[in-house]
């Protein structure tokens, strides 16, 4: 309840300036906290994710991906090699051929979209709510 | 009794948080469209049609939004060309409204706008349309322009996979189109489209011929981006029939057109903040008219007419920004070459020996736009626009100048838009170079215009009055003979537009606009006084997406008033895969234009709808 109370609350005070990116980082801070069961999530960022920069406040950006909760990435090529075993979350459809990325938050077919692997959340010992059952698939 | 109540709560907000990714999404999804992103309020009076609009309305050809434009309808000349400012029997009269598709304007170097060609062009690679009405900033058009049509692609990063289209419809029209579309590991970003489609109407029976307007389309488009680089290319083929032909007089046996069109463009933008931006474009068109008749016409004395045309254009365009605390200046650069080979005319197999007044035109144009920030809410913008037209032989060069200046004034739910300006428009080389039926003496149109537009937004309400009145010198004017004259007086226009959008319930949207525009001239072909209603309704129901527009149009010089009811309803099977009808002029009462086919010995009409009445069924899946 208290999340859905931070979320109603962070979607009402929604400016009209870059109303896109502060909605894009709202939506990242509920998979991130989700994934990573904390309030203030230590997150590191292999490539630029510029809606969680620039709305950062919710987030702990750590420069360090070993001193971090999750790592977000858009190219698995920018993760250091003694960081490959942290959650990782992608920003973009392929990000998900990688077998250790957790999920993805990104745009296809004109929409956004959220897409969970089960047997990945399972590796890591993920267990979503209810809430994401609809966004979680069955590795083919 | 409190574990219930402990369930019911959970329960309750388990729901309420679900439903709040899902709203999250849905509202991410409407903020981020594309729209926000290019349109430019303080460019000019702007209508919108959001990519939610385009798909809701199935929108399937660009005329099914022109059709709608404030104070523009869509129409066709003789040929079967659009023509939206058509005046039958000139043979064309839309010089002045330009079509870009994203940065790159399409058009034809004879006509100096790519409306013929692209005005009912498929619209299934488009995420919006922006039109920019009166005389916009001159960062969107390097030749002056009274309607600016932009036309934006779906993009890689919104649009990754695929997707493929079928439409039907009566007399056996068709449309056949697919895109793919991703951003690589690379940063490669690229878009391909391609598109098929027949377009079969009604044929008409007269004097003993049959008159066709049927069309078959192929289009493709591509794009190339990475680092601020972008390569596109956009070409288009298309095979119709002409319609009546370009001659008032005689009714053809058989006309055709053919067209084949190629253009590629590259744009860069440099520095750190992207302030400097260079364009260069290239453009080449070829078309090949037939038109034959079962006897000699009359005046002109031939059975057969071949006539090849083809233009090359060479665009380049840099401009550079500089921001200031309270103001921004824009200095921009502009050079094209235009090279038109129209004088290929065969008559009953013999060659013309008659050569058209020029056949090179080059321009070059130096902006300077200025937008001063009087206080938060007052916004001044200065813009002035030298050119030059340069041509070869023996044709006059002309050096118009462009004027713009502007007010906004922001208040937190009203604004008010005050545009002044004074625009020269060359006549362009089907008027003035054409063999026959040109006037290399021709002065360029001057026109003066004030627009006033006020603004009233609230989160559900959008309304907007725009007022504007237009003097215009040198009026360009087929006589007679059908040789473009200038207009000894002036003409002018004064026109008004009432309009309301009302948002409720979570997507619906209501849509009403009044409108009428007065034109005034010196020639009794021209004086008329439009008057036009638009109703419009968009709803999302459960899976289903329903349209719903009617537009009254009344008081147009040759043409017989009329409404046009369409309605549409589209079915989500599922997220990739869409069901969708819709019946245009569904009652068959639209517009119908009259079009001149003899003048000897007396002057006779035929009568033909503008937009036909039309029923499609269309499937898409994305993939």
């Amino acid at each position: 309840m208290k999340i859905f109370l931070i979320l109603l609350f962070l979607t009402t005070i929604i400016q009209a300036k870059d109303k896109d990116l502060r909605l894009e980082s709202t939506i990242y801070y509920a998979l991130i906290k989700e994934l990573t069961h904390s309030q203030r999530p230590k997150i590191y960022l292999a490539d630029n994710v510029l809606s969680i920069q620039k709305f950062s406040s919710r987030f702990n950006l750590v420069k360090n991906c070993e001193n971090a909760n999750i790592i977000i990435v858009t190219h698995i090529k920018n993760i250091d090699s003694e960081c490959k075993d942290k959650i990782l979350f992608g920003t973009k459809y392929q990000t998900l051929d990688n077998k250790s990325v957790v999920g993805a938050f990104f745009w296809q077919k004109g929409r956004p979209n959220i897409l969970f692997y089960q047997t990945r959340l399972t590796k890591y010992g993920i267990q979503l709510s209810k809430h994401f059952t609809k966004y979680i698939d069955n590795e083919k | 009794m409190h574990r219930f109540l402990l369930l019911f709560v959970y329960l309750l907000s388990s729901l309420l948080y679900s439903q709040d990714i899902d709203n999250l999404l849905r509202l991410y999804k409407s903020e981020s469209e594309l729209s926000k992103k290019t349109k430019d309020e303080n460019a000019g009076s702007l209508v919108i049609f959001t990519r939610d609009d385009l798909e809701r309305m199935q929108v399937e050809s660009l005329k099914d939004v022109l059709k709608s434009t404030r104070y523009f309808r869509y129409f066709e000349n003789r040929l079967g060309d659009p023509d939206l400012l058509n005046a039958d029997p000139t043979a064309y009269s839309s010089k002045s409204i330009k079509i870009y598709l994203n940065n790159t304007e399409l058009f034809l170097p004879v006509l100096g706008t790519g409306i013929a060609l692209f005005g009912n062009m498929d619209m299934d690679f488009i995420d919006h349309v922006e039109i920019y009405e009166g005389f916009p900033s001159f960062e969107y058009a390097i030749e002056p322009a009274l309607l600016i049509i932009k036309l934006y692609t779906k993009t890689p990063q919104k649009d990754a996979g695929s997707r493929v289209k079928f439409l039907v419809a009566n007399h056996n029209s068709n449309k056949e189109n697919v895109y793919t579309s991703d951003v690589t590991d690379n940063d490669i970003a690229y878009f391909i489209y391609a598109n098929h489609s027949d377009n079969i109407q009604d044929s008409y029976k007269l004097s003993d011929e049959t008159l066709k307007r049927n069309s078959h389309t192929n289009h493709f488009y591509a794009s190339l981006e990475k680092n601020d680089y972008k390569l596109e290319l956009n070409m288009l083929q298309k095979r119709q029939n002409s319609f009546l032909g370009e001659l008032p007089s005689s009714v053809p046996k058989e006309s055709t057109h053919e067209y084949s069109y190629i253009n590629a463009s590259l744009s860069h933008k440099f520095l750190a903040d992207k302030s400097l931006s260079f364009q260069l474009s290239y453009l080449t068109n070829y078309g090949k008219a037939t038109v034959e008749y079962t006897t000699p016409t009359p005046f002109t004395h031939y059975s057969k007419k071949e006539q090849d045309g083809l233009g090359n254009v060479l665009t380049f365009i840099t401009k550079k920004e500089f921001t200031f605390d309270s103001n921004s200046l824009i200095l921009g650069l502009q050079y094209r070459h235009k090279y038109f080979n129209f004088d290929n005319v065969k008559y009953d197999n013999i060659k013309d020996t008659t050569q058209q007044a020029y056949n090179t035109e080059d321009i070059y144009s130096l902006f300077l736009e200025e937008s001063l920030f009087l206080t938060q809410n007052d916004l001044i913008g200065i813009a002035i626009m030298s050119q030059y037209y340069d041509r070869n032989k023996n044709m006059k060069n002309e050096a118009p100048l462009q004027l713009r200046l502007s007010y906004i004034k922001s208040l937190k739910k009203l604004t008010s838009k005050t545009f002044l300006s004074r625009q020269e428009f060359i006549p362009e080389p089907y008027m003035t170079a054409a063999t026959h039926v040109g006037n290399p003496n021709l002065n360029p149109e001057i026109y003066n215009s004030i627009i006033q537009e006020f603004r009233y937004e609230t989160q559900r309400i959008l309304s907007k009055l725009i007022l504007s009145y237009t003097e215009i010198d040198n009026f360009l004017l087929a006589d007679a003979t059908g040789v473009i004259q200038n207009s000894k007086n002036d003409t002018n226009t004064y026109a008004a537009s009432l309009e309301l959008e009302y948002h409720f319930r979570e997507k619906d949207k209501f849509e009403v606009r009044a409108e009428t525009l007065n034109l005034l001239g010196t020639s009794a072909n021209i004086d008329a006084t439009h008057i036009n209603y638009i109703f419009r309704m968009l709803n999302s129901i459960s899976k289903f997406d329903i349209f719903n527009e009617i537009i009254i149009n009344t008081g147009y010089s040759d043409v017989e008033n009329g409404y046009d009811y369409s309605a549409g309803v589209k079915y989500a099977l599922n997220p990739d895969l869409h069901l969708s009808v819709k019946g245009e002029n569904i009652f068959n009462k639209g517009l119908k234009r009259k079009y001149l086919y003899s003048i000897n010995p007396t002057t006779q009409y035929i009568s033909v709808p503008v937009i036909e009445q039309k029923f499609m069924l269309s499937l898409e899946y994305l993939f």
